[in-house]
């Protein structure tokens, strides 16, 4: 089918927010994608969708089609149904929260279950705001987070969705290191692919995802 | 619209309002008549009344009613007395875990609304989720349950605040904690009648996501499979319509329509808000089925709705009406 009406890019990345409800997820989305905080923040109920195209350093535009999902313990089972075909995940926990990241590997072993197999997972610390005002309120050290990361193949973030720290240095950070993957895995090719072709690669590089039962459902 | 439509449709509606009153107040009221008079809506001052009618809290019988109100009314003083005044004494660790999450769904519910950032309306809301989540252990708190409450709670505070209150600050009526039993009661009844959405992993939403789909094949088939074309799944945008029952989907002076059918219908907030729901995207299959993923889900997220007045409610509902006779009195038609 024609595709006149989307812009151009050479690449559709999907990728997924995820992390305990409450740790700043569909704030980091907001802050990224509109350059603002929520203007009525409500939880996220199911899942809320956006895309943004953005230039990668390396060349190249790529599209990202960004799934923010709801945190609840409850709604894992569902959650776990948008990671198909996800090739990037932003895996947040709040600084001043423990709960939050002892659940880290939780989250991070059912992306690997149910995400592509190479997912790009970039671990994210946010609130650091808090912790500027109130040193005794962080909980988890900036060095805590990073040895997790390093030790389960994670990139990592501190973040500050209201002060504005790092927050598109860890979404556009994300991307090129999913372009990078992808085209050191040969996934990609040189020129500019028409949208169709990508939305082939990218979007459906392996069908049997698709059957893949989801978080022992 | 003329100006001689216009005041038809007003004599109309003065006199729907008389019925209603008529019938609210009969010695026995007459439920059929009821929900057909409140099927085209009903007044903020009637409403919480004929909800509480309508959803079986109020008995039909008129001097039934004070006596039913006044024994849950101290029912539900009872379970704030007992289960959240001295809830340190038999906390369990998924009762802190469902309050932590009451806690911060609180500042995250009805935002738009002055009065819920006030200390004195959340705390009313954090008992009642709170009381209801320990009383359910099945599922426990949640979310979106948040939102459910906050419509009974609303509705129920409107005849009583002298101010509007979906516009204006101001402080709980004199007679808040009975609003407050009614609203955990009626909330209680109203959730008890789709139990099976707040289910780990939502069998009865899955269920229902699937009957929409299969409504929608009938009626527009290249619709269903250009969504597939496009692996678009009802559950990437439906879900929330079902788990908030259309809360974020509508003003809320619409969204109080969309109620007020819901209880004219036996079981309505399980298998009215189907068809509502495939109504609400065949109403746009042409602008649909031009759409790519990105866009189908931008515009399905984000319903253009914002200023829809009674009228598109009314098309709406009626179109809504129109599917659940042909499909859901004849399943049937439902299969190939
Ligand atoms: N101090 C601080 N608060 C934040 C930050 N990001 C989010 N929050 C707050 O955390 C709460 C939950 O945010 P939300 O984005 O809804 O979390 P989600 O459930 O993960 O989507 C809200 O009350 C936000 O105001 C941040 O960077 N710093
Ligand atoms: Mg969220």
């Amino acid at each position: 089918m024609q595709r006149t009406h989307d812009e151009d890019y050479d690449y559709l990345y999907k990728i997924v927010l995820v992390g305990e409800a409450g740790v700043g997820k569909t704030h980091l989305l907001s802050r990224y994608i509109k350059g603002t905080l929520p203007k009525n923040p409500t939880s996220t109920i199911g899942v809320e969708f956006a895309t943004r195209t953005v230039p990668l350093e390396s060349g190249g535009i790529v599209k990202a089609q960004i799934w923010d999902t709801a945190g609840q313990e409850r709604y894992r089972a569902i959650t776990c149904a948008h990671y198909r075909r996800a090739v990037g995940a932003l895996l947040v926990y709040d600084v001043t929260n423990e709960k939050t990241f002892a659940s880290v590997k939780r989250w991070m072993e059912e992306l690997r279950e149910n995400a592509e197999p190479d997912i790009v997972i970039l671990l994210v610390g946010n609130k650091v705001d808090l912790c500027d005002r109130n040193p005794d309120s962080r909980k988890i050290t900036k060095e805590q987070g990073a040895r997790f990361a390093m030790e389960n193949g994670l990139l990592f973030e501190e973040t500050s969705a209201i002060t504005i720290v790092r927050v598109k240095e860890a979404f556009e950070g994300l991307l090129q290191a999913i372009y990078n993957v992808k085209s050191q895995a040969g996934n990609t090719r040189s020129g500019r692919m028409s949208q169709t072709n990508h939305l082939a690669t990218q979007l459906a590089t392996n069908p049997k995802a698709q059957e893949k039962k989801c978080c022992g459902n | 619209m003329t100006e001689e439509t216009k005041t038809n449709v007003n004599t109309q509606h003065t006199r729907r309002i008389q019925q209603i009153q008529v019938e609210i107040s009969a010695a026995e009221c007459d439920l059929t008549t009821l929900r057909s008079l409140v099927w085209h809506g009903v007044d903020c001052e009637l409403r919480s009344y004929v909800w509480q009618l309508l959803i079986g809290y109020l008995p039909v019988t008129l001097d039934r009613r004070a006596q039913a109100l006044e024994r849950k009314r101290n029912e539900y003083l009872q379970y704030r007395a007992e289960i959240y005044e001295e809830r340190s004494q038999h906390q369990t660790e998924k009762h802190l875990k469902d309050l932590k999450q009451i806690e911060d769904d609180i500042p995250r519910t009805q935002p738009d609304v002055p009065m819920f950032r006030d200390e004195p309306i959340r705390e009313v809301l954090r008992r009642i989720l709170y009381i209801w989540s320990v009383r359910h252990p099945a599922s426990g708190y949640v979310q979106g349950i948040n939102d459910l409450c906050s419509i009974f709670l609303i509705v129920f505070m409107m005849p009583y605040c002298s101010f509007r209150i979906l516009a204006e600050p101001g402080s709980l009526p004199e007679n808040m904690d009975e609003l407050e039993a009614d609203a955990y009661w009626c909330l209680n009844i109203m959730v008890e009648s789709i139990q099976d959405y707040f289910f780990p992993s939502s069998p009865g939403i899955q269920r229902a996501l699937i009957k929409i789909s299969e409504i929608i094949f009938r009626v527009k088939q290249e619709l269903i499979y250009h969504f597939k074309g496009e692996q678009l799944e009802m559950i990437h945008f439906s879900f929330r319509w079902f788990n908030c029952m259309f809360i974020r989907e509508f003003s809320l002076p619409m969204l109080f329509r969309v109620w007020d059918a819901l209880f004219t219908m036996q079981d309505g907030f399980r298998i009215l808000s189907v068809y509502i729901a495939a109504a609400i995207v065949l109403r746009w299959e042409k602008e649909l089925i031009g759409k790519n993923f990105s866009e189908l889900m931008i515009f399905l997220q984000n319903l253009p709705t914002s200023r829809w007045t009674e009228r598109e409610i009314e098309e709406l509902l009626s179109q809504s009406y129109v599917y659940f006779t042909w499909f859901e009195s004849s399943p049937n038609h439902l299969k190939a």
